[in-house]
């Protein structure tokens, strides 16, 4: 009788499983060889599967994902410096890391949605022309190794070819 | 009678109400909506405004919503287009058909209430839960979007009643305002 509660809790945990955050969680696959567990790992994805408050990692971020040099090509930009503005006036700079990666931890802010992002590389700045509305993670509609489609605007990118990103000045690192 | 063939009816009585409803309605029925203006002239500035405020792909833009929003911000109707709007970028502008698909939605939502609303000259707009819910009189995962009299609730309201504020629309798009961009 004494471990009854401690039974029951036991009978109880399965349902309290999210199965569709489960799968998610599960259709990003292993680590990619050689990148551990970090800032670094994982670019492209969608870091909020994980990183969103369900699990199952321990960091939260409020909005995060990766940002490529080209349209058409998965080369990341790292350095380049990401504006998010949110609704209520409130906005914060971060800059991507080696994998081209940025994130805002939740304890540190939660911007209120809808959210305005601005991208600068060196001498590129480029707005992005549609708010955000719900998503903090990127690649839940900017699907790495795109260009686009009826679904996704492709890849976040800084320069629509090589020729524009030839004429950008190197970001301060 | 006695309780044997009272049962016989009854269980004969059964079967005709089950077999009756069972019938199919004719092939050609149809149930009327007085429906809103579809016109592009109309509904095209409307959709537009939808698709900026409410279709991006992470909300309304998802083939997954009852309430679904075409336009080249968000999810488009034809495979080969992207969520790009400028041709530059290798997108497309949204197309009419676009909008016409965003007005069976809207429209196909609630027919019986819409039919309402639009009869009644748009007078009681909230008796559409898409309205309320972009008010905030009903719960809403994106939130209170639109304040009763501002240029959003104004696009809409205006095109249920009939008349579609052109001016609301356009000035809808930039609702709500950021921190002004760093000079570039």
């Amino acid at each position: 009788m004494r471990y009854l509660p401690f039974l029951l809790t036991l009978a109880l945990a399965p349902g309290c499983q999210d199965p569709t955050h489960d799968n998610a969680v599960d259709a990003l696959g292993g680590e990619a060889p050689g990148i551990p567990k970090g800032p670094l790992h994982r670019a492209g994805q969608p870091c909020l599967t994980c990183h969103g408050g369900e699990g199952p990692a321990n960091t939260e971020f409020s909005v995060a994902g990766t940002v490529y040099l080209l349209s058409y090509q998965d080369t990341v930009a790292p350095g380049t410096t990401v504006l998010v503005e949110d609704s209520t006036g409130v906005a914060g700079n971060v800059v991507t890391n080696a994998a081209g990666s940025f994130f805002i931890n939740g304890n540190d802010w939660h911007p209120v949605f809808p959210l305005q992002v601005t991208l600068t590389y060196g001498n590129i700045t480029k707005q992005m022309p549609v708010q955000i509305g719900r998503a903090g993670s990127c690649a839940d509609c900017h699907l790495a190794g795109s260009r686009g489609g009826p679904n996704t605007p492709g890849r976040i990118w800084i320069a629509l070819n090589q020729s524009k990103l030839a004429q950008a000045t190197q970001p301060a690192q | 009678m006695t309780p044997r063939s009272s049962l016989i009816v009854l269980l004969l009585v059964a079967i005709g109400c089950a077999l009756g409803s069972c019938s199919e309605a004719p092939s050609d029925a149809r149930v009327g909506v007085i429906a809103p203006n579809a016109s592009e002239e109309a509904f095209g500035p409307v959709a537009d405004f939808l698709d900026h405020r409410c279709g991006t792909l992470d909300c309304h833009g998802q083939p997954g919503r009852n309430l679904r929003i075409w336009g080249c911000e968000g999810m488009r109707l034809l495979i080969t287009d992207a969520s790009i709007c400028s041709r530059k970028n290798g997108g497309q502008p949204t197309s009419p058909a676009e909008h016409q698909a965003t007005y069976r939605s809207l429209v196909g939502l609630e027919p019986t209430v819409m039919s309402e609303v639009v009869a009644d000259h748009g007078r009681d707009p909230e008796l559409l839960t898409f309205i309320r819910k972009a008010r905030g009189t009903e719960s809403h995962k994106g939130g209170v979007l639109f304040t009763p009299g501002d240029d959003q609730d104004v696009c809409v309201t205006s095109w249920l009643a009939g008349k579609t504020n052109l001016t609301a629309c356009s000035n809808a798009f930039s609702i709500p305002t950021f921190p002004s961009l760093p000079s570039q």
